[in-house]
């Protein structure tokens, strides 16, 4: 996770706003309406991204090479594309429905570089049911920023998930984070 | 023990459902081909100084890659040989030692025991240090910069076991300026057989329409692909659409002409690839010839025998570990041409993580079917079956250019059943002595009907 200096907290107002958002994004993620999400809680201009960070010893740093490998580094037309595979009706994959449920939590809200944005820290758990035997779980951290729009509302502007499992038993990520 | 000579019918496409199950044929998998055969390890690319290291697997061994001294490349094995604990708990990097971490045990880049903390006074000067270094892997070799490890010090050179293969994977592989993964690989398990991927990657295009009929519909609109989806018709003969190969190690591809560009998410995007192949492709030509200048331009999925599968389009490369007879990890890189510009291969990565990634959308659709063609097999009546990989028996032939045995039919099963045929070859022999004496007459199990 990025460490910030001097990080300001925001009001208690703004805080609950925050959190009514994340669980707002939670409940719709979770209950398959992810276009409800896309298009009232996602900026236009979003960056989405989650790496896995390939295990070195903390002492090197002469080994060549990328370290990070990216899950996703998606724009707003990649998440669109995302939510389209969800609604075509020919994702043999999401039928019977998979089930997610999450619990997001150890929220923390900062003012932002910006005015009316703010960075904002959660964990999650989320726990993904699908067929009649698959359950798999997976825990990360979310470093988002929210931008607050012309018309007032939140929407989110950027998400980098450090994605700490390396080895990914839970077979894939194919769902929004 | 089952008679393994039997488990296979190359002739009618025909395949046991028990090797996707049996414990016993799974280690004997382990012992005739994954000690006897070559398997991918990394790319020079990936480990291009004195001490840069990967670790990985050969089968379910632990192996250490590290580039020495005098530039080349060996590998060891990552087991401790006091008492056996790993040597290097991570995944890459650059070092001068490896050091065990149960005692400390340090052993040079060139896997020879340098140091044993308190050797005088434990050991009263009588361990004999020479004789204690890491297990060596006995071949390393590499392939227009792909490396591949063997065990088995009797094989035949990776030239040699890439066989007929070679001349097509050039046409990829070899590209004008080289090739290139970009690191490090995502890791994820999947609970299927590791031949199931294997044998989706070498050449079913049939799966193509229907299993991933949602995602080329959303993401493939401007690719030749997009003709196969839903599976409803083909919009040409399958023989103007691509070939099929298989070869004497069981290697093969299905190759897409034309199939190459056309699959990113924007339009300019796709006019970046189609640029770049464009100026590329007379220099393919007349280095390679005009038949692999197409192949260049095409779109691929094949698989390198046992476990090493690419495709050429969404360009992916992939290992699939086996763990057991159901399971294995699956390890996955994107591959590009050195000389690309940063952001085509920017474009390019991108792109492979959203289709065959750890969160790629083609690639979750995958899953679900390699998983279950595993898993039906655990009921004892099913796996008394067979499975049948017929398509297109009777089309195949030899060809004036290209090498081994093809298809004209690009939706076909040809590299299944040359895939099996090499499989159950290699559990059968003993040698790599009886391995060659067979080299004259492999393509008869193809070609007589």
């Amino acid at each position: 996770m990025t460490k910030h200096n001097n990080e300001r907290e925001v009001t208690r107002e703004v805080r609950d706003e925050i959190e009514r958002f994340l669980f707002r994004e939670a409940r719709l993620i979770d209950s398959e309406q992810e276009r409800e999400w896309l298009e009232t809680m996602v900026d236009a201009e979003i960056t989405y991204q989650v790496f896995s960070r390939q295990l070195r010893y903390r002492k090197d740093t002469r080994g060549s090479g990328d370290k990070e490998v990216y899950f996703f580094d998606d724009n707003y037309a990649d998440l669109a594309h995302r939510v389209e595979l969800c609604e075509n009706g020919m994702q043999w994959v999401a039928d019977p429905p998979n089930r997610l449920r999450r619990i997001v939590g150890n929220i923390e809200g900062f003012e932002g570089e910006r005015a009316g944005e703010y960075r904002v820290y959660s964990n999650c758990m989320v726990t993904r049911n699908r067929m009649v035997y698959e359950q798999m779980s997976y825990a990360y951290g979310r470093e988002d920023i929210l931008r607050r729009g012309v018309d007032g509302r939140l929407k989110l502007l950027q998400r980098v998930v450090d994605f700490e499992e390396r080895f990914v038993r839970g077979k894939n990520l194919l769902f929004i984070l | 023990m089952v008679d393994v000579s039997k488990l296979i019918n190359t002739k009618d496409g025909i395949q046991s459902r028990r090797i996707f199950h049996d414990q016993a044929i799974y280690d004997l998998e382990m012992e005739r081909i994954f000690a006897r055969c070559w398997l991918f390890l990394t790319h020079e690319s990936l480990i291009p100084n004195t001490g840069d290291f990967i670790t990985t697997k050969m089968g379910q061994d632990n192996v250490i890659v590290v580039r020495q001294q005098n530039g080349k490349v060996r590998a060891f094995v990552n087991s401790c040989s006091h008492r056996g604990a790993r040597v290097c708990a991570a995944e890459a990097g650059n070092t001068r030692s490896f050091v065990c971490s149960y005692h400390g045990w340090a052993y040079g880049i060139d896997g020879s025991l340098q140091g044993v903390p308190l050797e005088k006074e434990v050991y009263n000067n009588q361990l004999d240090k020479f004789t204690h270094g890491l297990v060596e892997v006995a071949l390393v070799d590499s392939f227009c910069g792909f490396i591949y490890g063997c065990f088995d010090p009797q094989a035949p050179s990776l030239r040699e076991y890439l066989g007929e293969a070679a001349w097509y994977l050039e046409a990829w592989m070899d590209a004008p300026g080289g090739t290139e993964l970009i690191g490090p690989p995502s890791r994820s398990m999947l609970y299927c057989n590791w031949k199931t991927p294997g044998e989706n990657f070498i050449g079913d295009m049939y799966h193509v329409g229907w299993t991933h009929a949602s995602s080329t519909q959303v993401l493939f609109s401007q690719s030749p692909l997009m003709a196969l989806q839903g599976n409803a018709s083909l919009p040409a003969p399958a023989e103007v659409m691509g070939m099929h190969f298989t070869s004497r190690g069981g290697h093969g591809a299905a190759i897409t002409y034309g199939g190459r560009g056309g699959i990113y998410a924007t339009a300019r995007e796709n006019e970046m690839l189609l640029a770049w192949l464009a100026a590329q492709t007379p220099k393919v030509a007349e280095r390679l010839g005009e038949v692999r200048a197409k192949f260049y331009n095409s779109a691929w999925d094949g698989t390198i025998f046992p476990n090493n599968s690419f495709l050429v389009g969404p360009n992916t490369f992939k290992v699939w570990l086996p763990r057991g007879p159901g399971a294995i990890e699956a390890l996955t890189w994107t591959w590009v041409e050195k000389d690309m510009p940063k952001e085509l291969k920017r474009i390019i990565a991108r792109n492979m993580n959203q289709t065959f990634g750890t969160a790629g959308m083609l690639e979750s659709e995958d899953t679900d079917n390699m998983e279950s063609m595993t898993q039906s097999n655990d009921g004892l009546v099913t796996r008394r079956g067979t499975l049948n990989a017929q398509m297109g028996l009777g089309r195949e032939r030899e060809d004036v250019v290209m090498p081994g045995v093809v298809s004209d039919a690009m939706i076909n099963e040809l590299s299944h059943r040359g895939f099996y045929r090499y499989y159950q070859e290699m559990l059968v022999a003993e040698s790599w002595d009886e391995l060659r004496a067979n080299s004259s007459k492999w393509k008869k199990a193809h070609l007589e009907r």
